[in-house]
């Protein structure tokens, strides 16, 4: 499999493919993924590796760094993709080929299954907008919708925020790969086209599709309520709880102590209680501050009630308060770490879960693989030297 | 994906998503839900139930009653993926346990998707903002001087996500082995697994504090203005060339834009640039201030709110927009296109036709023999 793609979406394609065995060759730029410069790193001195990023994100690929725009860098890359399955990519090799040659010279690739990722598809009057992680994000209307209490109560003068950790490129890393391996499942070889924008809108469609029968356009400031609690704080940190039940809220009184409030004309059942949604959260929260988020959580749960304490992601691994079931070890950049396997669990099924190589350097595979595909090393010396691929080896050669 | 069928015994979000996709993908998904209520929950409303399961084959089976159980069963015979979202251990007391389907039919992939693991004796019950909660999504998330956020809609379609993927590795598995599998998803690890880097970053011997994605990015200015009209514009600057750009077609001025000349200087000046461009963004509409950054080859977008897909040209022109039988109006397309086929979802079947499909065409039944399970409530 080819992949060349910036960051985090298309890389998180490949590396779902390169968990379920496949061999992903990562087509970099002579500088290398940008995400390579992204900290922290897990070294004390930085290195184009040992970012947490990139190394998530990579390994088990073979990196070929070359320049894609000049014409020797567009021909090796259609020798590379004579061997390939399965081509991958973003609007960086549409950048490199220019757009309309790009996407014509991929659509002509029909022996492979082909799949390009760009902001906002590859037509209508958006295909050439300039975006990023964040502009497509808030380009798919789940921007609109953050954050809830208590943040637009503290600060009311504020915009709304993205998910954290590049969340949304992400998702449309996983929204990519499923056509991909359905594609390799029926032995089809299809060109499949994805817009960020279209993906993401996807994982809020029931929000986006009701607002005709809706009748008004939900905000951050004004969201759409289906559920009573929210975010609160606990004596010693902040819980969540969702109540969609009538049961669920009676037990959750219950475990706040039966407080008097409780009979506040305003919250007899849930359909007042949505209605009156900040004044029932306001007296919750009044509760919730004399607790323990564990202590919450524990006799919530045991109630019934949908409750959990918000973890950082240091918690989350200790799995003090709930233990993860799908980390795994690896050695990454010299640091022993544990990292998110494969988020299920098979009884038959095999899933590799990672690639067993590590993070590659920036062109550490270009020789070898363009050795495999009849250019001789000679000829690899000389575009290394002119600036048209790197590569790790005989650059290596040159140091000796 | 076509010849593949699923049984989905799902509610609420998370798991009927993950077979919508499944359906988007061309399995026959037959949708399984309470008789009359069509798989309500007792507060997800009518119109939320159509929306997440219109592209599939809906029918309604009282899995409580021996004759529903058994319809079940005889359905699940003759299935590739039984797929459901039940808190762990309800579908064993149904009688429709993975070890009973699987011993019926070895091929069977049988999935369960919760919130922690079906093992897990913590966590009972979850929506979305738990499995965020809990993978440490939210406290990553928020102004990076401000509480942590709760996050409602975007998670549960992320474990729908991971659980439509995990089915189709577990499809690849049985191709070679020709034997099913079960398939035990955690909503939680599916969070945690598509932040994965932050795992790393916090083992890292140099972390820091990551809360807010705007401010922890490579980009700067990265953020949302807040335009003349009220509405929001997002806007990214990545490189020097874009930086001049937006400073020249915005009149910020060379004072402003001396501010920034590198990028180094704009992550260090983050707080006084966006300043900067907030008071230029006050004084423009949104639509225009798009456009004037869009011209200049800048990185911006108006913060979408649910209704602004609705009068999206662009998202009209590309027919993203399409209307399908028993929906009050429009819905969104697929995810992906692939070849020529557009964007359209595939269709779907209920009442009548849905019945007779399932029953009658599947199972065999007379129409007698259905009417009887009708009158006596087993089935829609």
């Amino acid at each position: 499999m080819l992949e060349v793609g910036e960051f985090i979406a298309v890389p998180f394609a490949g590396r779902i493919l390169t968990q379920l065995g496949a061999t992903v060759f990562k087509i970099e730029p002579l500088a290398g993924d940008s995400s390579r410069r992204v900290g922290p790193f897990l070294q004390e001195f930085p290195s184009l590796t040992s970012g947490a990023l990139f190394q998530y994100l990579n390994r088990g690929k073979h990196s070929i760094a070359v320049k894609l725009s000049s014409a020797t860098g567009r021909s090796i890359l259609e020798r590379l993709t004579q061997t390939a399955d399965v081509v991958i990519a973003d609007e960086s090799l549409l950048e490199q080929l220019g757009w309309d040659e790009g996407v014509r010279w991929l659509k002509d690739q029909d022996e492979r299954t082909r799949a390009v990722l760009t902001p906002f598809g590859l037509t209508g009057r958006h295909a050439h907008y300039r975006s990023t992680p964040l502009v497509s994000y808030h380009s798919s209307v789940t921007g609109s919708l953050l954050p809830y209490e208590p943040s637009n109560q503290e600060f009311p003068d504020r915009g709304p925020v993205a998910p954290g950790a590049f969340w949304s490129e992400y998702q449309c890393g996983g929204m990519m790969a499923l056509p991909i391996l359905a594609a390799l499942l029926t032995e089809a070889t299809p060109f499949i086209e994805l817009s960020r924008q279209e993906a993401l809108m996807n994982l809020i469609r029931p929000e986006v599709e009701r607002r005709p029968s809706l009748g008004r356009t939900p905000t951050f400031k004004e969201p759409f309520r289906t559920s009573i609690g929210g975010l609160m704080k606990a004596a010693d940190g902040y819980i969540c709880v969702g109540m969609l039940e009538d049961h669920q809220w009676q037990r959750w009184l219950n475990v706040l102590g039966d407080p008097s409030w409780a009979r506040d004309e305003r919250l007899v059942d849930q359909k007042t209680r949505l209605k009156n949604w900040t004044v029932a959260y306001a007296y919750q929260a009044q509760e919730t501050i004399r607790y323990g988020k564990e202590d919450l959580f524990r006799r919530g749960q045991a109630a019934g009630v949908a409750i959990a304490p918000i973890l950082t992601v240091r918690e989350a691994l200790d799995g003090q308060l709930l233990p993860l079931s799908t980390l795994q070890g690896v050695n990454a950049a010299g640091a022993h770490v544990q990292w998110p396997g494969w988020p299920a669990e098979f009884d038959e099924a095999h899933v590799s879960l990672t690639g067993e190589a590590p993070a590659p350097f920036v062109g550490q595979s270009t020789l070898s693989a363009l050795e495999h595909v009849g250019f001789e090393r000679s000829e690899v010396a000389a575009m290394h030297r002119f600036g048209i691929v790197k590569s790790e080896a005989i650059a290596h050669e040159g140091r000796m | 994906m076509k010849g593949l069928r699923v049984l989905d015994f799902t509610t609420a979000l998370a798991g009927p998503f993950s077979s919508f996709l499944l359906r988007e993908l061309g399995a026959e998904v037959i949708h399984v839900g309470r008789p009359h209520r069509a798989g309500a929950h007792s507060v997800t409303d009518e119109l939320y139930l159509r929306q997440i399961n219109f592209n599939k084959i809906n029918v309604g089976i009282d899995l409580k009653s021996s004759d529903g159980r058994n319809l079940a069963l005889r359905l699940c015979d003759g299935a590739d993926v039984a797929l459901n979202n039940f808190r762990p251990g309800v579908m064993d007391r149904l009688g429709l346990g993975s070890n009973v389907l699987r011993e019926r039919n070895p091929k069977l992939i049988v999935a369960i998707l919760t919130a922690a693991g079906s093992t897990s004796q913590d966590v009972q019950v979850g929506y979305a903002q738990i499995f965020a909660a809990l993978a440490g999504l939210s406290d990553l998330t928020g102004y990076e001087d401000g509480p942590p956020v709760e996050l409602r809609f975007p998670t549960d379609p992320v474990a729908g996500v991971a659980t439509a993927l995990s089915i189709l590795v577990a499809l690849a598995s049985r191709k070679q082995s020709e034997v099913g599998a079960f398939v035990d998803v955690s909503a939680r690890d599916a969070v945690l697994w598509t932040i994965g880097h932050e795992a790393l970053a916090a083992q890292s011997p140099f972390p820091r504090r990551q809360r807010g994605t705007e401010r922890n990015a490579q980009w700067s200015p990265n953020n949302v203005f807040r335009a003349m009209d009220g509405h929001w514009v997002a806007l990214s600057i990545d490189s020097d060339a874009e930086w001049q750009s937006l400073c020249d077609s915005t009149g910020l001025g060379d004072e402003v834009k001396a501010l920034g000349e590198s990028k180094v200087d704009r992550v260090e000046r983050r707080d006084a640039i966006e300043g900067e461009i907030a008071k230029w963004a006050s004084g423009v509409p949104c639509a225009d201030a798009v456009r004037i950054l869009q011209s200049a080859g800048v990185a911006a977008f108006k913060v979408y709110a649910t209704d602004d897909p609705w009068f999206d040209s662009h998202l009209r022109e590309r027919g993203f927009w399409h209307l399908v039988p028993d929906m009050p109006s429009e819905v969104l397309g697929k995810p992906w296109r692939i070849g020529d086929a557009g964007s359209a979802p595939e269709p779907g079947m209920s009442g009548d036709e849905a019945r007779e499909y399932v029953f009658g065409h599947i199972l065999g039944l007379p129409d007698e023999r259905i009417a009887e399970l009708r009158s006596n409530s087993i089935i829609d």
